[in-house]
């Protein structure tokens, strides 16, 4: 260790040698990133496991009671649905686009890409929120003010809402935690805490991005093209 | 510290990361654009049970681009496509495992009085 006493003094405080953003433990920072994506991927593995029981018991139930989820279904907006698929899509390409800028160096580029992020993830919330307020004032807010009026049975169409709303709550939370994360890299890009070594947060903050717009993929067509669509 | 100094860079240890070009990624967003119309479209057609094994399939390409491309897998290290893989496996095991207990009960009638 050429560490000396005064500095030995400090703890861990010390760069000798390698850059700040670099950790004591690693070799060079092409190790460093890849152990940091790794630790991502693994944590979107635990995310997949949390989705995959809503996709399990959301299987089973539509297998029971498939015609009630048609019926469930049917009565979403479509076009709102594709708005939004839309809307996600093309959010995953700007992030995109803002991991390359930060591979690139270009720090205007990241800003400009991240804040068309953010705007994209709101569109995506300002629509939730307006299908959710429609469906409070439509009285389906299973366990809350459901009340089925039209064909079906209503107890098993309140299932099907039931998976809606936790599977398309609990997809909202995360988006709604991505818009925080993306505020927080903005901020961090404006104090130039990134370089073209450097740039793990933006860079795994768009695989966490990717992974919710994945899930979104998966969820328009299994609730809102159920059974075909009636054009 | 100095002992790291000592190993220096070794050839063919630095990788560097994969820096796509921005026509990949316009041709990826046009295909799930595409993908995503095709979805919607093919839901108007009356293909019985196909249609659900359909949705999901054009559902798995569009993840599979986004995984590969977006998520820059195809060009990931050995460890990280493991921890992909082992992602996907564990979601079969639960899914697949759950149904045929699904599809192997006999589901009796509750017993009187219930």
């Amino acid at each position: 260790m050429s560490v000396s006493t005064e500095a030995a003094a400090h703890g861990h405080d010390v760069h000798e040698g390698h850059p700040e953003y670099m950790r004591h433990q690693f070799d060079d920072m092409d190790q460093q990133n890849d152990a940091a994506s790794l630790g991502m991927w693994l944590f979107l593995l635990t995310e997949v496991m949390f989705f995959g029981g809503f996709f399990l018991g959301y299987s089973i139930y539509r297998s029971e009671y498939y015609d009630s989820f048609v019926i469930g279904s049917q009565n979403l907006d479509v076009f709102l649905g594709g708005l939004n698929t839309v809307a996600l899509i093309t959010s995953s390409v700007t992030m995109a686009f803002a991991v390359r800028a930060a591979q690139l160096g270009k720090k205007n580029h990241i800003i400009a890409f991240l804040v068309l992020t953010l705007v994209l993830g709101l569109v995506f919330m300002v629509n939730k929120y307006i299908e959710y307020s429609h469906k409070l004032h439509d009285g389906l807010i299973p366990g809350y003010n459901f009340l089925w009026t039209g064909a079906g049975d209503g107890q098993t169409i309140q299932l099907f809402y039931g998976f809606y709303f936790c599977m398309t709550g609990t997809h909202g939370l995360h988006v709604l935690i991505g818009l925080v994360l993306i505020v927080w890299l903005l901020i961090r890009v404006c104090q130039n805490k990134f370089t073209t070594e450097y740039y793990a947060p933006i860079e795994n903050f768009g695989l966490y991005w990717h992974f919710v717009d994945l899930v979104w993929i998966f969820l328009f067509p299994l609730l809102y093209l159920i059974g075909g669509l009636v054009v | 510290m100095s002992e790291h100094a000592e190993h220096g860079p070794q050839a063919g240890d630095h990788h560097g990361p994969h820096i796509a070009t921005s026509a990949n990624y316009l041709t990826i967003f046009a295909a799930l654009l595409f993908l995503t119309a095709v979805t919607v479209w093919v839901a108007t057609v009356d293909l019985g049970v196909l249609n659900t094994l359909v949705a999901m399939a054009i559902a798995s390409v569009k993840a599979i681009l986004v995984i590969l491309y977006f998520m820059h897998l195809k060009f990931s290290p050995g460890q990280t496509k493991l921890a992909a893989a082992a992602a996907i496996f564990w979601l079969l095991i639960l899914l697949i495992i759950t149904f045929f207990d699904y599809i192997g009960r006999t589901w009796q009638d509750n017993p009187p009085g219930w």
